[in-house]
């Protein structure tokens, strides 16, 4: 008997030492996206299915530095969290101090983009990631080199091997960062609770009235920002300009009938995430209701929705505040989607 | 028999469980392939300038009398194939990426036969040039992230199909400084070209045979049909200057021999 308790207490000391290296792979759980159920469901890649070392080993990689050549900038240095995702800035500042031409755009929600960066021209938010760490503007940063320079770090390359079963590499950092992003799931406002869940006491009338104006075929603001997510994904010219200097989506079509396009940007959250447009030249909400109201610039390619609306100023001021009820003050202060040390 | 002692049964149970839980190597371990006789035909790339080799940093003169020093001179090359006089085709190379900066050679195996044709993609085919991650490619692959370095644009997707930069000076006085930098990134499927040589080759078994591939790089710019005078067309990145690269990948399909 007493033999028995040995052989025992062995074979358990034994089977733990030798099968050490697959049990953080056990703890490594699949997980599933929460959101609401009138959203449509998330499409994921069949490779990067969501699982808790994939998104905790994206957090890390979104919250660090090394990914940039000169240690200065990470993913939230343009996209932080208490502006849903976006800098603030007209536009961003890459590692060298240069400013970019684009305006940083929020993150919130994008697991459901079709087409990514604002001409569309990037088919999955795994390879959006190649875009920021790589342009040398951006974060200047040569993937090989900076999967070099991660996989030294013996917790990240362990966590890699829990997530994706190999060495931290240039495969890993994408999608592990995409999986995180795709947890950025926004849809906790007062217009949610008060459209969605029927609570009447979340809007004042003078929200009501603007979320009347929104939806209005006048205003049609709700055509291209459509419900749940407040954009098509689709790309227009709002008339912004008579000359663009950013072809937008022309770049990628090659047809001049698509120039001055970006896309839809979500008006989720759009409180938070001034400056406005894909170059960041309207400071604030009241100046880009005022260019919708006054119908843009004329451009060949404008699209024919936006027109001279003449709201009064409290029209204007309504549909101001229904667009502040798009805010999701818990998503902000979501800590999860903040980096450890934070 | 003596019975087993406990010490030697707990060395025993160690050493059996450590092999149940080792990865078994040998499983995984490909089978050595067996020495082919086939043909094999070395593909030797090159590239010129006025029939001398190209040097980077080295200063060509242009049929304008324009004085010009070469950069970069990359370029993909995909789906190589023989055409045999009874009309078979066979692919012998499905990508590369060739850096015309210095001589470089490909081997391949060949079918046995007589070839009286050869044609070379110049560019990344459709079906692979976008919507295809990067990094799931192997990093020793041609459209890997590491093996296609500076040849794959991020932001709209897609290969570099060919890299030609430079600086001009547009006096042709002897000495002065080449401060007028030109560049040609050409892409995008509508960019995808192809070179087409007439051969005369008998591949025969255990036989190795070289085909030297000469690119010609004056004529990327040089006339007589729509010569590009770099005074006047001398960037594109394909999509701000869409014209202008097809006109390079136009001659670009031109600029080479091979035998």
């Amino acid at each position: 008997m007493r033999w028995a308790s040995v052989f025992l207490l062995a074979f358990l000391i034994t089977w733990i030492y030798a099968c050490r290296n697959n049990t953080a792979v056990k703890s490594n759980s699949e997980v599933k996206y929460k959101h609401p159920s009138y959203v449509p469901s998330i499409p994921i890649p069949e490779d990067n299915q969501p699982t808790t070392a994939r998104i905790e080993l994206g957090r890390r990689l979104f919250y660090d530095k090394r990914l940039s050549r000169n240690e200065t900038q990470n993913c939230a240095s343009c996209h932080a969290l208490s502006s849903a995702f976006t800098d603030g800035k007209k536009t961003s500042t890459g590692a060298h101090g240069k400013p970019g031409k684009r305006n940083a755009p929020t993150l919130a929600n994008l697991a459901w983009s079709k087409a990514f960066m604002a001409e569309g021209g990037v088919p999955s938010l795994e390879m959006q990631v190649l875009a920021p760490i790589q342009d040398t503007i951006e974060m200047d940063m040569p993937l090989p080199e900076a999967a070099e320079r991660l996989r030294k770090d013996p917790i990240l390359n362990q966590l890699s091997k829990e997530a994706y079963q190999r060495d931290l590499d240039e495969y890993v950092i994408v999608r592990a960062i995409a999986c995180f992003e795709r947890s950025f799931i926004s849809f906790d406002t007062r217009f949610d609770r008060w459209y969605y869940q029927k609570d009447e006491s979340a809007f004042t009338n003078s929200e009501k009235n603007g979320k009347a104006i929104f939806f209005s075929e006048k205003a049609a603001c709700a055509k291209c920002h459509t419900l749940p997510l407040f954009t098509d994904g689709d790309f227009y010219n709002i008339g912004l300009y008579k000359t663009y200097e950013d072809a937008g989506r022309e770049r990628v079509t090659y047809d001049k009938a698509d120039n001055g396009k970006f896309k839809t940007p979500t008006l989720r959250n759009i409180e938070l995430t001034a400056p406005y447009m894909h170059d960041g030249s309207i400071a604030t909400l009241e100046e880009v209701i005022e260019l919708y109201n006054k119908g843009g610039e004329n451009h060949p390619a404008k699209d024919f929705r936006v027109r001279p609306l003449e709201l009064t100023q409290g029209q204007k001021e309504d549909l101001l505040a229904f667009l502040k009820t798009l805010t999701d003050w818990n998503f902000v202060q979501n800590h999860t989607l903040l980096s450890l040390e934070q | 028999m003596k019975p087993i002692s406990a010490i030697s049964y707990l060395l025993l149970l160690f050493l059996i469980i450590l092999a149940g839980c080792g990865e078994d190597k040998k499983e995984n371990e490909a089978p050595t392939a067996p020495e082919s006789d086939a043909p094999k035909v070395i593909f030797q790339f090159s590239a010129t300038y006025n029939g001398t080799p190209l040097q980077l940093g080295e200063v060509y003169t242009t049929e304008q009398g324009y004085r010009i020093q070469i950069e970069e001179m990359k370029s993909y090359i995909s789906n190589i194939k023989f055409y045999s006089a009874n009309d078979d085709v066979v692919t012998v190379k499905d990508i590369a990426l060739i850096n015309f900066a210095n001589p470089s050679t490909i081997e391949v195996e060949a079918p046995v036969g007589q070839f009286i044709g050869m044609s070379m993609g110049l560019g990344v085919p459709q079906n692979i040039n976008k919507n295809i991650d990067p990094t799931t490619y192997p990093n020793n692959h041609p459209l890997s992230i590491q093996g296609s370095t500076g040849m794959f644009w991020t932001w709209n997707t897609g290969y570099i199909f060919t890299k030609f930069e430079g600086r001009c000076d547009f006096t042709g006085t002897p000495g002065a400084p080449l401060t007028d930098p030109f560049a040609f990134h050409s892409g995008d499927d509508y960019n995808y070209r192809t070179a087409n040589f007439v051969i005369a080759k008998n591949f025969e078994k255990e036989n190795t045979y070289t085909i030297p591939v000469v690119l010609r790089v004056e004529k990327l710019i040089a006339g007589p049909d729509d010569p590009i005078d770099l005074q006047v067309d001398f960037l594109t990145h394909t999509s701000n200057n869409p014209a202008l690269a097809t006109r390079f990948v136009n001659k670009l399909a031109f600029a080479f021999d091979a035998e």
